[in-house]
């Protein structure tokens, strides 16, 4: 269970002057910038939930999890997670929760893995029945075991995380926190890490709490969804919402190998129920030869649209684009999409 | 966890960096060699020195080699422990991986500690117990089993200051943000309280004294054995030392640690 209660958090930015001369003026008048990294956030978590915290970079997600897994202390507002104040409780409470950060490591980059896991062990307390246990299911599961005996820095990305999600879950915690992790994986060792986590939630109602600025991460694990820009939360909810609403505004990307292409060719060649269905149309040239098509898509007629251009076109390339969670963001600010039905 | 697995749990951090040691036997040998010959070459001018002078501020050669020999031991035992926090600005602030060490359930300054240590000194550890043989032989000094159990307190309540110093140079860290904090300059200080502080002038003295209290690492536990009388006032003060000024670092930690910003990823 996590409660927070109008959560904020400022840093005071020093503002540096350039220069040598700068650097020195810098040692005896500071002027400072003040960010207001959170501002007034409160939401909660049921044990067990699934959360995607997303926004662009620099909205406040790392800060809000690194206030959650009680690295920083807010200035204002009430967090209880599990009963602890993060920041004041850190030595109970951490025994309690898993966190991974993407660019981070908290495997000892000289030692090979295994003996990080043994040194986690000592510290958690793990029993070694336990403790055995659990590292023979998870490296079967993440599929790690020929890399026990390897020094850390010699993992590729991919198996890194995977080695650091272990890590963060021998103590077997009921939170998890998880900042990017499958930042700059490929799309395979992103499903290893996807899969790996919904599963160990069902089998062990653990909380998991997720940024990333992925969108598919989020799709493929959460079913709750809390959008965080500029501090603020600008959406929290069902994941399907979302998805549904934003359909809407996937786009279609069409090169063609063909020339005297017009909008108007393209508008023409649709059918009369198409002209009818496509509503808010809107065709401009991009690149080349390439269009772009937005449309908003009420019965899914983005299958019959390519099908109609396929037919009528010699094309070269098509790609349907789904909105990023900036244009998502900027669409909610503008109020184009309503979400509170 | 309590204070009791503490000191097993360093067990299990240092024995990680012996391992690594081992594997790399050679640089640990080329490692220690230079620092050998540092203290080497100090010891061969103290000796020059006293080719020409018979006394210095009252000290023989023999006491002067006690005083820097004690110096020697405690100031090496210090870099061994102490030895991460070195890195401490730029590895755990400006980079921020105290982020790690927080989501842990152990002591986060315990875990800083006990994730490096440094092996380099082990080779002026052995220079300095000579010089402390050799000058104990050299004095006549009485040495029982009493002066040894004081030697050792002193040793480690010298560890304990010369640690509480050093932390206090790197936690300036939480607020100024860069990679050294105060430790240079001060740290250069420390060279000071090598020789008896008596050859130094007022300000020196009161500084290494009673500012930055180096003096009281080693200089003062080592008349001690030689000159209790004439410096029993600062004798009783060690004691006192090694409480209080742990104490303020350790607070000036904490209030460190609640400034912490982490940084931006």
């Amino acid at each position: 269970m996590i409660i927070l209660k109008d959560i904020s958090k400022n840093f005071k930015i020093p503002l540096k002057k350039e220069g040598l001369i700068g650097a020195i003026q810098g040692l005896f008048t500071r002027k400072y910038t003040l960010k207001e990294a959170v501002k007034s956030i409160s939401f909660c978590i049921q044990q067990g939930e699934m959360v995607g915290l997303i926004g662009p970079n620099g909205a406040g997600k790392s800060t809000l999890i690194k206030i959650l897994s009680g690295i920083l202390v807010p200035d204002s507002g009430e967090v209880e997670i599990l009963g602890f104040i993060p920041y004041r409780d850190r030595k109970r409470y951490t025994q309690n929760i898993g966190v991974v950060f993407g660019q981070r490591s908290q495997l000892w980059w000289d030692l090979p893995v295994y003996e990080s896991y043994t040194l986690l062990k000592k510290i958690y307390h793990i029993d070694t029945a336990t403790f055995n246990n659990r590292l023979e299911e998870f490296s079967e599961l993440l599929e790690i075991k020929k890399l026990l005996r390897q020094p850390v820095r010699t993992l590729s990305l991919g198996e890194k995380m995977r080695c650091e999600l272990i890590a963060s879950l021998l103590h077997n915690p009921q939170v998890l926190f998880l900042d990017e992790p499958t930042i700059a994986l490929d799309i395979i060792a992103k499903l290893k890490i996807r899969n790996f986590i919904t599963e160990w939630n069902k089998k062990n109602n653990c909380t998991v709490i997720l940024t990333t600025h992925d969108l598919s991460d989020i799709q493929d694990i959460c079913k709750r969804i809390i959008i965080i820009n500029e501090g603020n939360i600008v959406f929290d909810g069902e994941m399907d919402t979302i998805i549904k609403r934003f359909s809407n505004f996937r786009r279609l990307v069409v090169s063609f190998s063909q020339d005297n292409i017009s909008p108007e060719r393209i508008f023409q060649s649709f059918s009369r129920d198409e002209k009818v269905s496509l509503r808010e149309l809107e065709i401009a040239k991009g690149n080349n030869n390439s269009y772009l098509i937005r449309f908003s898509d009420t019965n899914n007629s983005i299958i019959s649209l390519i099908d109609n251009i396929l037919n009528n076109f010699s094309v070269y390339d098509i790609k349907i684009q789904e909105p990023s969670i900036e244009m998502i963001i900027k669409l909610i600010y503008e109020k184009k999409v309503n979400l509170s039905s | 966890m309590t204070v009791f697995h503490y000191p097993g749990l360093y067990l299990c951090f240092i024995s990680q960096h012996l391992k690594k040691i081992f594997e790399y036997r050679l640089s640990f040998f080329i490692g220690i060699i230079p620092f050998i010959l540092l203290q080497l070459s100090a010891i061969v001018v103290i000796w020059v020195i006293f080719k020409k002078v018979p006394h210095i501020a009252g000290f023989s050669f023999d006491e002067v080699l006690f005083v820097y020999g004690l110096g020697i031991v405690c100031y090496a035992f210090g870099r061994m422990v102490f030895s991460n926090l070195n890195n401490f600005g730029y590895r755990y602030i400006i980079k921020g991986e105290l982020d790690a060490i927080l989501t842990k359930p152990i002591n986060p300054l315990f875990h800083i500690l006990a994730t490096d240590f440094s092996e380099k000194e082990i080779g002026e550890l052995f220079v300095g117990i000579i010089l402390i043989i050799k000058s104990i032989i050299g004095l006549k000094i009485h040495f029982g089993i009493l002066e040894l159990l004081a030697l050792l307190y002193f040793l480690l309540n010298g560890i304990i200051i010369y640690g509480s110093i050093n932390l206090i140079a790197v936690i300036i860290c939480f607020w100024t943000k860069d990679i050294q904090g105060l430790t240079s300059p001060i740290m250069r200080i420390q060279e000071f309280s090598q020789y008896p502080v008596t050859i130094y002038g007022k300000a020196i003295r009161f500084v290494i004294t009673w500012i930055i209290p180096f003096a009281f690492i080693s200089f003062f536990p080592a008349v001690f054995f030689i000159r209790k009388e004439e410096f029993i006032g600062y004798i009783i003060c060690i004691p006192l030392i090694g409480i209080i000024f742990p104490l303020i670092a350790y607070l000036l930690w904490l209030k460190g640690l609640s400034r912490y910003e982490s940084s931006g990823t």
